[in-house]
């Protein structure tokens, strides 16, 4: 079932044209890499989805579950089950995870026509998803992000996709500053949390990832359109050979 | 100019009897100089004076009150050593005085102001107005080495359901030596007349004493309020101030502290939020005297539509006060268009050897911020708040006393726009 099909998306930021015309189509179950040279547009097509306001779409369409998604407010998508581990998370002084994912969480169940948990129920399923992403408490009570390491930074993401149980999860270069030993970590996450309901993206520029989240589609963004698709060899031959062949292409086609 | 005055100066002078020749003299002095208005730099944002002469020609006398309840139960009605006062008068009917040997309170009335009293190096013409017209306060000696258990509060109330009010209280407090103590300045208003206070307390805290100072302001649209607050800190003590302004029509704070000897120490730290029509100005002053000394600073301001914000913070390193520290931060954050703040860091330095650095920012929520909380499926009026509550977190978690801070950022949510 379609769970995302993106026709036509061309979005711009200050007056210029990022995304030139994505079609992309997703179905629960499946897991998609997203990989492209740097200043590609990825993190665009990303924040597009989740809403991002400073960015304009000239043309275009995103149905998600059925919604016309672009029509929605941010905390509608999230609620309906869209869910964007950021690049770069934010640092928020004085906010601390704990402090509102407890709102953030029972929002998105009062929209989903699910019951508010109180403190002992929501602190049960934080300790479980803790466990998964072998994130500590203490973490999760300092402000958001702030004078967290990189990796840090990443597990409180994958943690709190844990929470929201998003039916579309799309995580934008997750794996960038991670050693292995936090990748496996995060990877280990994000497949426990994968089901035939939803579906994941995973934007990156290295294989790396891939040999832990392994993609049933890889789809190449260069300058604002999606140049290739393929399956997981695709990642493999942009590992060994880089992005020039595929500028290449571009150039001569 | 001078005539628009008069209207004002002239309602003072009909307070102080003709036999009563320092008074007279301070309110000539104040005739012949004016109260500052609009084209005094320090008085430049806030208009008291053109306020007063429009809201207090016609005053004559306060009403009588009958005060019998408390205002602000949720913090003072488990206050275990209390000090009232109502538009200015002590009240003994709801004052509950220290019972134990380490603080000592007196009340003090007219005439009875201690004399010798250093003066700190800092004039104001509002301040000389208090010193004329003051008819009442409170001295509290917190004695040599002791360390009292419990806060004492004072209770500033304006009740003018009965008429205009003004009141003119002036406190004088003194930590001894090596002293330990907190103190809890309340002020709170009702009724719909217009009130004018125009407060003073002067504080010193003696070698190796530590006083925490809490101003917590709670005024209605109807009080316009001075509050002059000058310390004056020995060496090694410390001068700890948090003050929390969430009201009242124009309110002003004068603070200044002195730091006279080698080691000592202040912290100030301060919460604006006016309401709609209303107007909150801070006037601080740290002066590093002597040597060694540290004090840091901040302030932070959330300014809705309708409010004004005013900051003046001065740092004043004396000649030789070598291996001074001292920092100073304000912060607004401005949720209108129609919101204003006048912010104005004020450094002067005459010693090399020191370590000073400030700085203010004035800006609306973070975009990225809320983006983040939204994209996580907050609502926006909920991230919103839960922002705001986070920048003024920072300040209110200073506050030690439990009881007082829960209390605080409860009123402080229902303050919070939506
Ligand atoms: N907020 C923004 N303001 C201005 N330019 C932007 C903004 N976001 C992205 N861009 C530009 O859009 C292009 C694509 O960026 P991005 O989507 O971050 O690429 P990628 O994630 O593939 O590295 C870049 O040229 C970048 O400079
Ligand atoms: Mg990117």
């Amino acid at each position: 079932m379609s769970l995302l099909k993106i026709e036509n998306l061309k979005a711009s930021v200050e007056g210029q044209q990022i995304l030139k015309g994505i079609d992309l189509e997703v179905n629960a179950g499946e897991v998609h890499a997203i990989m492209g040279p740097n200043g590609s547009g990825k993190s665009t097509l990303a924040s597009v989805l989740a809403g991002r306001e400073e960015y304009e779409v000239d043309e275009g369409k995103v149905l998600f579950d059925g919604q016309d998604l672009l029509e929605m407010a941010p905390e509608d998508r999230a609620r309906a089950g869209l869910f964007l581990a950021f690049q770069y998370p934010v640092e928020i002084p004085g906010v601390s995870t704990t402090n509102f994912l407890k709102a953030a969480v029972n929002q998105v169940r009062q929209y989903r026509g699910l019951p508010e948990l109180d403190a002992v129920e929501f602190l049960k399923i934080m300790k479980e998803k803790m466990k998964l992403v072998e994130i500590d408490q203490s973490l999760l009570r300092r402000s958001l992000n702030e004078g967290f390491s990189g990796g840090e930074k990443k597990r409180n993401e994958i943690f709190q996709m844990a929470m929201l149980e998003p039916k579309l999860a799309i995580l934008d270069e997750t794996d960038s500053g991670l050693d292995i030993d936090a990748l496996r970590i995060v990877a280990h996450g994000v497949n426990a949390l994968k089901s035939p309901d939803n579906a994941t993206i995973v934007i990156t520029h290295y294989q790396r990832l891939l040999d832990y989240i392994v993609p049933d589609h890889v789809h190449v963004l260069y300058k604002g359109k999606i140049v290739k698709s393929g399956d997981k060899e695709l990642a493999l031959e942009l590992e060994e050979k880089g992005y020039d062949w595929i500028k290449e292409e571009q150039v001569s086609a | 100019m001078e005539v628009q005055q008069n209207n004002i100066l002239e309602v003072f002078d009909r307070q102080v009897p003709a036999s009563d020749k320092p008074r007279r003299e301070l309110l000539q002095k104040l005739a012949a100089s004016g109260l500052p208005d609009r084209k005094h730099e320090e008085y430049r944002y806030t208009p008291v004076s053109r306020l007063l002469d429009k809201e207090f020609a016609d005053f004559t006398a306060n009403p009588a009150t009958e005060t019998t309840t408390l205002p602000v139960a949720g913090i003072l009605a488990e206050a275990e050593q209390l000090v009232v006062f109502i538009n200015g008068e002590y009240a003994p009917h709801l004052s509950r005085l220290p019972q134990d040997q380490m603080i000592k309170v007196t009340p003090l009335s007219s005439g009875s102001q201690p004399t010798a009293w250093d003066k700190p190096a800092f004039s104001d013409r509002y301040l000389d107005l208090n010193r004329a017209l003051t008819k009442s306060g409170v001295q509290i000696t917190i004695a040599t080495g002791s360390a009292p258990a419990s806060p004492l509060y004072i209770l500033h109330l304006t009740d003018t359901a009965r008429g205009k009010v003004m009141a003119a209280p002036a406190h004088y407090i003194q930590a001894e030596e090596n002293s330990q103590f907190t103190l809890v300045e309340v002020f709170s208003s009702e009724g719909a007349n217009q009130g004018f206070v125009n407060a003073a307390i002067h504080l010193q805290v003696a070698r190796h004493a530590r006083l925490n100072h809490i101003k917590v302001g709670l005024d209605t649209l109807s009080t316009t309020r001075l509050d002059h607050t000058l310390v004056q800190v020995a060496d090694s003590a410390s001068y700890n101030t948090i003050n929390i302004g969430l009201g009242g029509r124009m309110i002003r704070n004068n603070l200044y502290i002195g730091l006279q000897g080698e080691h000592a120490e202040a912290h100030l730290y301060g919460l604006y939020l006016p309401e709609a029509n209303g107007l909150i100005d801070h006037h601080t002053a740290v002066d590093h005297r002597v040597p060694h000394c540290n004090s840091n600073e901040l302030y932070k301001g959330i300014l809705a539509a309708d409010t004004t914000g005013v900051f003046n913070g001065k740092v004043f390193v004396r000649p030789g006060a070598q291996k001074t520290n001292a920092f100073q931060s304000n912060k607004n954050i401005l949720l209108d268009d129609s919101a204003t703040i006048n912010t104005k860091p004020q450094l002067e330095i005459w010693a090399d050897d020191v370590k000073c650095s400030h700085g203010c920012t004035t800006g609306q929520i973070d975009k990225e911020q809320l983006f983040y909380l939204r994209a996580r499926g907050l609502d926006e009026a909920s991230a919103r708040k839960l922002l705001l509550r986070a920048f003024a977190e920072e300040i209110i978690e200073k506050l030690a006393i439990e009881e007082l801070r829960e209390y605080l950022e409860e009123i402080l949510d229902s303050k919070l726009p939506d």
